[in-house]
């Protein structure tokens, strides 16, 4: 232990060894899960129905792919993401920098905020549907709506906190209002409103698939709300299994994005 | 005579401690929402919009007596509190347990951090269908539900909470010569006590969102189950009342954290006040 | 005429939702001369820092007037720059970015822009910095940026708030005779607000000593010692007799803000 220890300390190794670490131990974990998963599966010991096994899961993932059921509705749930994510972000953004700065329309503002964040709006799907259809443009007025909030609440707490000198400063150079909110407080929210984002993304997926569980015909939801009720366990997680694969991507991009935009901080 | 007014960028909300009831946020606020509440009384009224569709204040507030008055509403009330409590005070045990444990030993958060973290990451909402095929239709399968969404926050906030007590207090409790004990009932869970408190308020939170979607996909009763009901039906009057006793529930529960919060932390700062 | 007159000048606070009055500075009088090294000395919450704010033209006056060469202050401009005590420089901007801020926000053109900058930072002893972060660079280096960043818009009057406040005392030294160096250059009009009694006379032609809150002239010392000054000049008698004398004025005035009167 303690010569793997000095060869951790000392060497160029060191660096790669701690960085892989977390990604290795990860992998150990999931690959025992599996393990674990077939066994249990194999020797029966929980019915199969409840959680199928990792062979008839890769077998029905085989299926579904070859005859492209699985691609057709991923596509629309990554367009309907997409979509909503992006639209959530403007408007998030850019409300929420107008409710940061301007008192009264912070004022104005926060009950339909608050009221937004404590409601499960959810519930409303039957009006959505009758509102805008079913399908697409209900399912990304569901994650935009989710997606929206956390946004809101980040870019408001990142232009809130901004430094007071700083803005002292820019008034003291001469800079104008707008100067002072592109270049100082705009800036200086970013790292709020980068984090704002990444649980805006978590947000939207989860909305679009809840929306599709409801209020659609296509997508990933759909597929798993589909396979659910007719008690395919094995095509229902393959849609599932995309759904978290598809999400970790989307997670691990927006690291990269905080990351690099970020990269001013220590 | 030009006074020079303090100039600063809006501090966060001083919320509940000055002024209160007449504070301009208060009046605006309120302002906002009863200018909302008029111009939907309005349009439904004029038929500007099918008044079926998005109903109006005067008629939510009638349904609301009414159902109110009706003792099924109740006993559906009790099915989804009853959901949401079971699972909650599961996720309590088992996130504050596991988060103190984490928090305080590098062993057991190695091996349980990717984990957890697999975990957190993965959409609950995804997997409904799957609890339901383990857990039934009945109200186990919300409770799991409700268990799975708390869960989450409270381990990872007690587990950061833990961490981030500053190592310098450690460092002189032990200068007085606390035993280990000593060290985590004095210092440890103080100190993390603020954090801990805002994972309860986001588990809670997401377990209210989690029982009522639940209920919405699958179930026999509760409010989500009146909300389904009322939504196949679009009874939009009903929906409307249901929607504000949720986020009623969902404020309540959060004053409640906020004033556990004040009586257990008082020394906690309010930022920017 | 005097460069800059501070004649009478009243500045009040009143708290946001509050109606509560706070007055900051009183009465108070000064006359600069163009190129004069002025420095304020005083209690903590005297007023100095409103001091230079009113005169910067981001506070108002509620009696009394400032002018700078004759004509009364309204705002901020171009004849002023400030140098702030927690340095103000922008964490996301490079050192020679956050160098033409001013500049930037008047609408120079880039090329100047990265010319001027490269230039001021020569001149405060940051060459070859331009492209580090404030992040990377130690409190003396951060605040020689915001030094920089203050002579980059060629003010005719240099505000000084405390800016060696933060640093540690060594490094607090070396930055007042550096600071002399690149003044001597240029001879601009300067107010520096300052706890350090030493600092205060070390630096001065004349040194403004206040009263504690509400702040007011105490009393003006004009300071003879010959320039250009080494470290080694606080060590004369005529430097102890004057940090004596200040000491003395100020001792009242210290005791009643600590006890938080």
């Amino acid at each position: 232990m303690t010569k793997l220890h000095r060869l951790s300390q000392n060497s160029k190794w060191s660096v790669l060894y701690r960085k892989s670490e977390q990604v290795i131990l990860g992998l150990i974990g999931l690959v025992c899960v599996v393990l674990l998963w077939q066994v249990t599966a194999h020797f029966e010991w929980i019915n199969p129905l409840f959680i199928s096994s990792p062979k008839l899961v890769l077998d029905a993932a085989i299926e579904q792919s070859t005859n492209g059921i699985i691609w057709a509705h991923f596509r629309i749930t990554v367009v309907e993401f997409f979509l909503a994510f992006t639209i959530a972000s403007i408007m998030g953004i850019l409300i929420g920098m107008l409710m940061g700065w301007y008192r009264l329309v912070e004022y104005t503002l926060e009950p339909f905020i608050w009221l937004l964040y404590s409601s499960p709006f959810i519930a409303f799907y039957p009006l959505f549907i009758i509102w805008l259809g079913l399908g697409f443009a209900t399912v990304v007025m569901i994650g935009f709506l989710l997606a929206f909030i956390p946004i809101i609440v980040n870019t408001i707490a990142g232009v809130k906190g901004t430094n007071s000198v700083l803005i002292r400063a820019g008034h003291s150079f001469g800079a104008n209002n707008r100067q002072i909110l592109l270049k100082i407080v705009l800036p200086s929210a970013l790292p709020m409103i980068v984090s704002g984002l990444r649980i805006g993304v978590e947000r939207a997926l989860i909305g679009v698939i809840v929306g599709e569980m409801f209020a659609s015909t296509k997508g990933l939801g759909y597929l798993i709300s589909y396979y659910g009720s007719r008690l395919h366990t094995d095509r229902l997680l393959v849609s599932v299994v995309l759904v978290v694969l598809f999400g970790l991507v989307l997670t691990q991009f927006m690291r990269l994005v905080e990351d690099r935009l970020l990269k001013w901080q220590k | 005579m030009k006074t020079a007014i303090f100039r600063s960028p809006p501090t966060q909300s001083r919320l509940q401690k000055l002024a209160g009831w007449a504070s301009p946020r208060f009046i605006w606020g309120m302002g906002a929402v009863i200018t909302f509440l008029a111009t939907w009384e309005t349009v439904s009224t004029l038929k500007i919009m099918d008044p079926r569709y998005i109903s109006k204040p005067s008629q939510v507030v009638q349904t609301g007596f009414k159902m109110l008055s009706n003792s099924t509403f109740y006993h559906h009330l009790y099915i989804s509190m009853l959901e949401l409590i079971i699972g909650f005070s599961l996720a309590v045990l088992l996130g504050l347990l596991m988060g103190l444990l984490m928090g305080r030993s590098q062993i057991i958060r190695g091996l349980f951090d990717p984990l957890v973290m697999a975990l957190y990451a993965t959409p609950r909402v995804a997997l409904m269908p799957l609890f339901v095929i383990w857990f039934g239709v009945g109200i186990w399968s919300k409770v799991f539900v409700v268990f799975v969404g708390a869960i989450f926050p409270i381990l990872v906030n007690t587990m950061t909470g833990i961490r981030q007590v500053e190592p310098l207090l450690l460092r002189a409790g032990r200068s007085y010569g606390a035993s280990e004990w000593q060290l985590f009932t004095k210092i440890l869970l103080p100190g993390s006590l603020p954090a801990m408190i805002t994972g309860l308020r986001l588990g809670w939170g997401r377990g209210i969102i989690g029982v009522i979607i639940g209920e919405i996909y699958v179930s026999s009763a509760g409010l989500g189950h009146l909300l389904n009901r009322a939504g196949n039906a679009l009874r939009t009057d009903d929906m409307f009342f249901l929607v504000v006793v949720v986020a009623g529930i969902g404020y309540l529960a959060t004053s409640g954290f906020s004033l556990m919060e004040r009586k257990l932390t008082p020394w906690k700062e309010e930022k920017g006040a | 005429m005097a460069h800059v007159s501070i004649r009478d000048v009243e500045v009040v606070y009143k708290k946001h939702q509050t109606d509560e009055e706070l007055v900051a500075l009183t009465g108070f009088s000064v006359e600069v001369e163009k190129g004069e090294f002025v420095t304020i000395v005083g209690p903590s919450g005297c007023g100095k820092s409103t001091l230079l704010l009113s005169i910067d033209g981001l506070l108002p006056q509620a009696n009394g007037e400032i002018l700078i060469g004759g004509k009364p202050v309204s705002g901020p401009g171009m004849d002023r720059a400030m140098v702030f005590q927690e340095f103000a420089l922008m964490p996301w901007r490079t050192v020679e970015a956050n160098t033409w801020f001013g500049l930037e926000v008047q609408g120079e053109s880039k090329v100047d822009l990265r010319k001027r900058a490269e230039y001021y930072l020569n001149l405060v002893g940051l060459k070859g910095f331009e492209r580090s972060y404030p992040h990377q660079l130690s409190g003396g280096m951060r605040q020689r940026v915001g030094i920089a960043r203050a002579l980059a818009v060629n003010p005719e009057i240099l505000l000084m708030d405390e800016p060696f406040g933060a640093l540690d005392a060594q490094t607090r030294e070396i930055m007042q005779v550096e600071l002399l160096k690149i003044w001597e250059k240029d001879r601009k009009t300067v107010f520096f607000v300052t706890h350090g009694i030493d600092e205060a006379i070390y630096l001065a032609d004349k040194i403004v000593v206040m009263s504690a809150r509400p702040g007011r002239v105490k009393e003006i010392i004009n300071v003879s010692l010959p320039r250009p000054r080494g470290m080694d000049i606080k060590t004369t008698a005529e430097f102890g007799r004057m940090r004596q004398h200040i000491w003395e004025l100020l001792e009242d005035e210290v005791t009643m803000s600590a006890i938080g009167s």
